[in-house]
């Protein structure tokens, strides 16, 4: 499941997600969507933009955490902070990937905790 | 536009609006190229990571609209922008960057920019701004359009309180001086026309040359020219 407030990011995710024979089964444009798809679609992996409007990822993720268990998520964020990676620790939030990287870090990083 | 011959029956042709797209990261061009290929009639003929690389593709394939990310390596959208103005005139340009700024908006406008975007309102802007351009007409949000009429308010009373107007670099004297003299009337005619002695004329003219910082009569005329001071 794809959640990100931009039709661009989302588009380009879905292409580099399809592209990596992965299968996009849901987008969201905000942490509310993103939790009630998630509860509906039961997703392997959820990339949850940090910055949304209505409610951001960071808010979203303890009830993702709660409903859906063996759904990883992976923070998508535009920067990186110790900051954010430790409050992502702190929520248990599985894996961070930050937009400005190459697309390639996204897709090892959503290997890698699709892994665990 | 380009036109795109479509072998299909044999028989009918079909124009596709030629969209090069340039942005470093490889998210963003993705999704803009997904984005705009949904509509019909659009194709990405490019895509580009850098600026020196737009620019080398709006060279060879003129395209119809140029979509530039302003922060980019080698080459900035700025100056990408400026070169390909130059080499392929009939590219209209349209500006991505991540926020709003009225230095930016100043230096987009000087490099011949006629489109821009931030990349926060791309869903509902960039097709529209795609549209406007493919028909060379200039989109600006209301947001920019707002910074642009503050600049230009505060460059319009700049002028008025510097030194820059025209109003202030000359006086009524030396503004009938330089018609005179662009009309082709020498030192003495004008002389002649105003009453005043040859040397004065002569001092009036050493100091308009001086405040223009012009050398010749025939920059001076194209001065007086630009500034309506005498007709074409």
């Amino acid at each position: 499941l794809i959640a990100d407030d931009h039709e661009a990011v989302r588009r380009g995710l879905r292409s580099a997600l399809v592209g990596a024979g992965w299968q996009v089964c849901g987008e969201a444009v905000n942490g509310q969507e993103a939790i009630n798809k998630v509860k509906e679609l039961l997703p392997d992996v959820v990339i949850l933009d940090i910055s949304m409007p209505i409610m951001g990822g960071l808010e979203a993720a303890p009830e993702i955490l709660k409903s859906a268990p063996a759904t990883k998520i992976v923070a998508f964020t535009m920067h990186e902070s110790q900051q954010i990676r430790t409050e992502m620790a702190r929520i248990g939030v599985h894996g961070i990937a930050v937009k400005s990287a190459p697309l390639s870090n996204l897709l090892a990083t959503i290997m890698s905790v699709s892994e665990t | 536009v380009k036109e795109v011959a479509l072998s299909l029956s044999g028989a009918f042709k079909m124009s596709f609006l030629q969209i090069l797209v340039a942005d470093d990261h490889d998210l963003m061009r993705r999704g803009l190229k997904s984005m705009l290929e949904t509509h019909p009639g659009w194709a990405i003929c490019a895509e580009a990571h850098t600026g020196t690389e737009a620019v080398a593709k709006a060279n060879e394939l003129k395209p119809n609209v140029a979509i530039l990310d302003i922060s980019m390596p080698e080459m900035d959208g700025l100056e990408a922008a400026r070169q390909i103005r130059k080499q392929s005139p009939r590219t209209e340009i349209l500006v991505l960057s991540m926020h709003y700024s009225d230095q930016l908006i100043r230096d987009i406008l000087e490099a011949g920019v006629r489109g821009y975007v931030v990349k926060s309102d791309s869903d509902r802007d960039l097709v529209l701004a795609v549209e406007a351009l493919a028909n060379h007409k200039p989109f600006f949000t209301p947001h920019a359009t707002e910074l642009m009429l503050t600049n230009l308010n505060a460059s319009s009373s700049s002028l008025i309180n510097g030194t820059e107007t025209l109003k202030d670099r000359l006086t009524t004297r030396e503004r009938e001086i330089i018609r005179l003299i662009s009309e082709g009337n020498s030192s003495k005619e004008v002389a002649s026309t105003l009453g005043i002695s040859v040397k004065t004329a002569d001092t009036h003219r050493a100091n308009i040359m001086r405040k223009l910082q012009v050398h010749t009569v025939s920059e001076l005329v194209r001065y007086a020219l630009r500034n309506q001071i005498i007709e074409p």
